[in-house]
């Protein structure tokens, strides 16, 4: 479709200051990373800000990438998940919902279509069966994994919340996980 | 540890779920296990494909540019500070040391004068990629407008009221369902704020069969919320919706408040 740079050969370029490699970077990606941040935070000034925490801490430490633990895709997902969750717990410690009142209504999904690139494009292209693997996880395994995932709880939590005992839930997170791995493990590096 | 025991720990860690002995019992493991290191990073990809699966969202485009401004604030803060021109009484009894420094002055100056034109370059680009944004983003905007409007228009859309219930009777919903597509535009209004503990979730009730969850959203005071709910389990009719008060990220099966209730129920 195009001659877009893929992650591996951008991060390396940021990693010395490239401000167009970095430009790209965010071009690219930006969207999901937004719209992973919309779904965990709710709060579209919340999820701005940290989408703007993540990508700085991607400019200042993009050296730091290790391809082992991950692809970049992962990683820069995994920067945007953890500053988040740390926004989350923050939350759970001041008493300020009813500051939020009057701010935009927040939705778990969106039709906004992802921008063109050629890594987009091989996304689009695996997202059927992304879906379909998601959708044949059992609903408890799928909810365990998204509370987990999306709310960032931890096991004891998510054991409380569904009123479950901790190892069923542990349980139903290791299958999930299992069978998520068996059928897209190597998505991300294909 | 076993293998087996690694992966287990491994499925947890990658969606951040492990207690922080287990993370370094696995991390300790991985240090060692170059079979468990790869088993570790798939699933830490296919992780990362629950939040690929999210349809995304172009962030504002204000966002784009306060980053980059804060990235070429630091990018200049980084640049060499220019060479001043000093001042020698000694040199300037020399002609020919005068000229020389003349001529570096004029270079520096120069030099000044093209990295300046070179900023203003930078900016007119930037501020050109900038337009270029937000233009793609309008055209999605401008996409996703159309594909409501389809839906909204067209004669195969059905169309289903929620009316409010004891929870909150002044609410209200309509439903545009286009069962072809296999998506539904959901609008409410008088909906009263969620606790931030609590998620609203909306239920698809297949006719004879259990609800099934179709997303969770959250509303503020002025009651208006709206959701787009995709992959319709359009397999079976549509007995009807509904929209309960769940814990925060909604549960598998409603246990809620009824906040509103629509179909043929």
């Amino acid at each position: 479709m195009n001659g877009a740079p893929h992650l591996d050969e951008l991060l390396p370029k940021i990693a010395e200051g490239d401000v167009a490699a970095f430009e790209t970077l965010y071009d690219l990606y930006s969207s999901n990373a937004y719209a992973l941040l919309l779904r965990m935070l709710g709060d579209p000034d919340d999820a701005r800000e940290v989408l703007q925490e993540t990508f700085l801490q991607i400019w200042n430490r993009a050296s730091m990438f290790d391809r082992s633990r991950g692809s970049e895709i992962a990683w820069l997902l995994s920067i945007a998940r953890s500053r988040a969750i740390d926004r989350l717990r923050s939350r759970k410690t001041r008493s300020t919902r009813e500051n939020e009142a009057g701010r935009e209504v927040s939705i778990r999904t969106s039709d906004v279509e992802r921008p063109e690139s050629l890594d987009n494009a091989i996304l689009s292209e695996e997202k059927k069966a992304v879906r379909a693997a998601l959708e044949e996880l059992p609903e408890a395994q799928r909810i365990a994994l998204e509370l987990a995932y999306f709310d960032g709880l931890s096991q004891t939590e998510i054991a409380e919340r569904l009123a479950q005992p901790l190892g069923t839930i542990k349980t139903r997170m290791q299958l999930g996980m299992k069978k998520l791995r068996a059928r897209l493990g190597n998505t991300l590096d294909r | 540890m076993t293998h087996a025991d690694a992966e287990d720990i491994a499925a947890l860690d990658a969606v951040g779920a492990t207690t922080p002995d287990e993370a370094q019992l696995l991390e300790e493991h991985l240090r060692s296990c170059d079979s468990c290191r790869s088993t570790a990073r798939e699933l830490r990809n296919a992780a990362t494909l629950m939040a690929l699966d999210l349809d995304p969202v172009a962030p504002p485009p204000q966002a784009r540019q306060e980053l980059l401004g804060k990235i070429k604030v630091k990018e200049i803060a980084r640049a060499p500070v220019p060479i001043t021109r000093q001042q020698d009484s000694v040199v300037s009894r020399w002609g020919w040391l005068a000229a020389a420094a003349a001529i570096v002055s004029l270079l520096a100056w120069n030099a000044i004068t093209v990295r300046r034109a070179n900023e203003r370059a930078e900016a007119q680009q930037a501020a050109m990629s900038d337009l270029a944004v937000r233009q793609r983003q309008m055209q999605l905007q401008n996409q996703r407008l159309t594909a409501q409007l389809s839906t909204l228009t067209s004669v195969e859309t059905r169309t289903i009221s929620l009316s409010g219930q004891e929870a909150a009777p002044r609410a209200s919903a309509r439903v545009f369902l286009d069962a072809p597509q296999r998506r539904a535009f959901v609008f409410f209004h008088n909906l009263p704020a969620n606790p931030g503990d609590k998620s609203y979730q909306l239920w698809i009730i297949p006719a004879g069969k259990s609800p099934v969850s179709a997303g969770v959203f959250d509303s503020v005071p002025s009651g208006d919320a709206s959701i787009v709910v995709s992959n319709l389990p359009v397999n079976s009719e549509i007995a009807g919706l509904a929209v309960t008060l769940e814990p925060r990220g909604g549960v598998s099966a409603p246990t809620g408040s009824k906040f509103l209730v629509g179909g043929n129920l």
